[in-house]
């Protein structure tokens, strides 16, 4: 369990967190036990002429039970900042290059940084090699609002407005170096304050008869909106990488992608992971945690997948995993992925479970060796209609509905909804 | 709330098989088992289980036309037990119905081709396989028609008593999916594999066609009950115990008064009248004379396929193809009623 | 019928099913169905002469001998 209070050796990740009690505008970001004040107009401002392809930012606070529906919704992130060295926060991504993973991060319990921009106003998106497929949604009160965790939090929703003579490329890279930056300052008001609790998350060497576990994390990257970043650099082209769990939780991936809200991975699941987390917690008591293998999915042909499958259980049986829990990246073809992987790891003897979200049809693709499946939900069903009193983030959903009068959506749109990393509680059954 | 009932001829007071043939047909108010639901029945539909069957085209628009025209709340269907035909037609015209976004409710034996016609649109109430489970069915199915027509929020099968419709529908867990598969994948290393999801339907896939008919050994399976005149070996009527086989060699085809139906699912008259009727010797004899045929395998595979456990049919189909595959048989004609 | 086909499938041999309910034996499984005249007569059809009776179902074992020689990637219905 955590322990409050442990002096960090540097070596471990040390997260102290600050739960907000209240948050409101003020003329300055500022943190006073438990009430966050956010200047919205220094936000905004951050803009002005230092971000190519970003015409203007809105900054809002929206808040929890609220009949607001966001839509456009292009990734959710944790407050959080390196306290001692604030500049590193997001290394390669936002802040200068350092290891993540070591020393102390604070964030903020119960607040996020929500990024808004409807691409398709501005730019012409099919042109894109990948371009976003479906709607992303938060619901902050109504039937679909418990779909997304980010109906619980009371968020920073920035609403960009993209430069039509610049490219879709530049105005992403701004958007998510802002959006980074507001999570970054909106933590950095507690550098001075005292944490609630601050959780220390190590990984001593464990007893050897513990079985080895290990995850096999999938991301993707199909180009310019399509993109999951490391250290600030896109994954493509990665083979599969040995990486700590803690650099995970504190800020070295981050999120370029904007399809398929439900089981893409905002950025806000790599720093709040329930499966890192949940292995942390258990190393050294009923498992040891071997390492989390970066690896990519919807990689274009056979040969590809299935030579990235193989490099993928190879390094899981050389760290020693017996084990490993394979998470899915989106739906379509890195289903294959994450099969194929778990037949490469079942042929070396490391045995798998994968988490999949399902459709009306259940599976996508499945295989003897995945005999172990978490089901994390059946996308398509339809969630009943709600009429939210206010839109933000476009006036038109995806399909070409308006966004107040939308119909029935389905779970597929709603952020996180079916998050194949596991955050969610979500599950089908057979009715 | 109107309630609509579909019958088929039989419980519609119409004859058996005789008026299989029925053509479709709407009376007012309950008839026969409709008295039994409780429920306000305010128009009873009819269709004989052979018309629907061979005429499904003809039969399907005009009831759910009258369906329409009638402004169902909810439609009931059946119940049909274990039958076959009349199952699917229940289960043709409930789905059908949902469709339209007139809500369903079949009742029948879990194993009725009604089931999967049933394509987890409307719901089914499992019931008996025979007529005797009557009074058990209809009021089980009369409570989930009430909530139905009532446009209430339906639990989960085991809850509200009916079959899973093959839906997969969201819950939330305790656990979040992560700590879930934490568990699930410590537990598969100690021994115990489980699975949130199943693997998606086992289909054979077809064989390859044969070369050529000219050359090609073909043998006669039939599940029309086909049996010599007296039934000497017993051969069920229906939920046959087994399968037989008789030799065909000498016979050039199925002579009336030698060959009989023992089927208990249909008017055996035009059959009994003309066996070659239920399975084509004469014409196959003559197709192999002529040497468009390589050879007939001189057995005839035959049981009564009415109301048969799947299990039980899959084992006599594994028997069968056994004896088939060691008669070094190509291929295969197979008649069903 | 559709679970004897299958059986008999699954051992390599190809079978044609002839029945007055097609839908019942795709739904089922089988893969190649003739349609066939009734449920208490597949392969007769007692409305005809004799004689026009034994020349329609010579035809329809026809078809039936011919799909069995089509190559079929899912269940395949024909009428005679």
């Amino acid at each position: 369990m955590p322990s409050v209070g442990h002096t960090s050796t540097g070596e471990d990740l040390d997260v102290a967190t600050f739960v907000v009690r209240d948050v409101m505008e003020g003329p300055e970001t500022r943190w006073d036990h438990g009430r966050l004040l956010i200047d919205l107009s220094a936000v905004e401002v951050l803009s002005a002429g230092s971000s190519p392809g970003v015409l203007r930012v809105q900054a809002e606070i929206v808040r929890p039970g609220q009949p607001v529906r966001l839509v456009n919704v292009l990734d959710a992130v944790d407050p959080v900042v390196k306290k001692n060295a604030p500049q590193t926060t997001f290394p390669g991504a936002l802040g200068e290059l350092a290891v993540a993973g070591a020393g102390v991060s604070n964030r903020l319990d119960g607040v996020a940084v929500v990024s808004l921009a409807d691409f398709r106003a501005t730019h012409d998106v099919e042109a894109l090699a990948c371009s976003p497929d479906g709607e992303g949604v938060i619901d902050m009160a109504g039937p679909g609002a418990y779909l997304s965790p980010w109906s619980a939090t009371v968020n920073l929703a920035l609403t960009f407005e993209c430069d039509p003579d610049a490219s879709l490329a530049d105005a992403d890279r701004s958007i998510r170096a802002i959006t980074l930056r507001a999570a970054r300052d909106l933590a950095a008001a507690t550098v001075e304050a005292m944490p609630v609790a601050v959780e220390s998350f190590a990984l001593h060497p464990a007893d050897d008869s513990l079985p080895a576990v290990c995850v096999i994390l999938q991301v993707a990257a199909e180009g310019p909106l399509s993109d999951t970043f490391f250290y600030g650099r896109s994954v493509e082209g990665i083979l599969p990488t040995l990486i700590d769990p803690r650099e995970v939780l504190d800020g070295a991936l981050t999120s370029g992608q904007y399809d398929w809200a439900g089981s893409r991975n905002p950025t806000a699941f790599y720093q709040r992971s329930v499966l890192l987390r949940e292995l942390l917690d258990r190393h050294g008591r009923d498992l040891r945690f071997a390492g989390v293998i970066l690896a990519l999915g919807y990689l274009p042909s056979a040969r590809e997948k299935e030579r990235s499958a193989l490099l993928a259980a190879r390094l899981a049986k050389r760290i020693g995993a017996e084990a490993a829990v394979l998470t899915t990246f989106q739906t379509g073809n890195s289903h294959t992925d994450t099969v194929l992987t778990a037949q490469a790891c079942a042929r070396l003897g490391v045995a798998t479970v994968v988490l999949f979200a399902e459709t009306d049809a259940g599976l996508t693709d499945w295989a003897p060796e995945t005999d172990c499946v978490v089901s994390t939900g059946n996308e398509e069903e339809l969630v009943p209609e709600w009429r939210p009193a206010r839109v933000l983030g476009g006036e038109m959903t995806y399909s070409g509905r308006s966004a107040m009068v939308a119909g029935r959506l389905p779970v597929a749109e709603y952020l996180g909804a079916v998050s194949q990393m596991g955050d969610m509680r979500l599950r089908a059954v057979t009715w | 709330m109107k309630v609509v009932h579909y019958l088929n001829q039989f419980f519609a007071g119409r004859g058996a098989e005789g008026a299989a043939g029925l053509a479709p047909e709407r009376i007012a108010g309950a008839v026969g088992p409709g008295r039994g639901l409780g429920l306000d029945v305010a128009v009873t539909l009819v269709c004989g289980d052979d018309f629907f069957g061979e005429h499904e085209t003809e039969a399907l628009p005009q009831l759910l036309a009258w369906l329409e025209e009638e402004a169902a709340d909810v439609l009931v269907c059946g119940p049909s037990f274990g039958s076959g035909r009349y199952g699917y037609a229940c289960g043709t015209l409930a789905r059908e119905a949902v469709r339209r976004g007139i809500p369903a409710v079949c009742g029948m034996h879990p194993e009725s081709p009604g089931v999967p016609a049933a394509a987890g649109a409307a719901y089914v109430v499992p019931t008996d396989e025979r007529v005797t489970g009557m009074r058990d069915a209809l009021p089980r199915m009369a409570a989930l028609a009430r909530k139905l027509g009532a446009r209430a929020l339906i639990g989960a099968p085991d809850a509200e008593g009916y079959l899973p419709r093959g839906l997969r529908h969201n819950v939330l867990d305790e656990r979040p999916a992560a700590v879930r598969a934490v568990d699930l994948v410590l537990a598969k290393l100690a021994g115990t594999v489980t699975s949130e999801a199943a693997a998606p339907p086992e289909r054979i896939p077809p064989p390859p066609p044969i070369a050529d008919p000219a050359g090609v050994r073909l043998a006669l399976v039939t599940e029309s009950g086909l049996v010599p005149a007296g039934n000497p070996d017993r051969l069920e009527s229906n939920r046959a115990r087994t399968w037989l086989e008789y030799p065909l060699q000498g016979v050039t085809a199925f002579a009336p008064g030698a060959y009989e139906s023992a089927h208990g699912g249909y008017d055996v008259r035009a059959a009994n009248a003309d066996p070659n009727r239920l399975v084509p010797l004469d014409a196959v004899r003559a197709l192999e004379s002529e040497g468009r045929i390589g050879g007939l395998h001189e057995t005839l595979y035959t049981t009564t396929g009415n109301s048969t456990p799947v299990a039980v049919a899959a084992g006599f189909g594994a028997e069968i193809a056994q004896r088939l595959h060691d008669a070094a048989v190509q291929a295969v004609i197979l008649t069903g009623t | 019928m559709a679970t004897l086909t299958t059986a008999i499938e699954r051992a390599g041999i190809p079978a044609v099913v002839v029945t007055a309910l097609p839908t019942i034996a795709a739904m089922a499984g089988a893969n190649r169905i003739v349609r066939g005249i009734a449920v208490a007569h597949p392969t007769g059809d007692p409305g005809r002469p004799p004689g026009e009776e034994l020349i329609f179902r010579r035809r329809l074992v026809e078809r039936a001998l011919e799909l069995l020689a089509t190559p079929v990637s899912a269940p395949t219905v024909w009428e005679v």
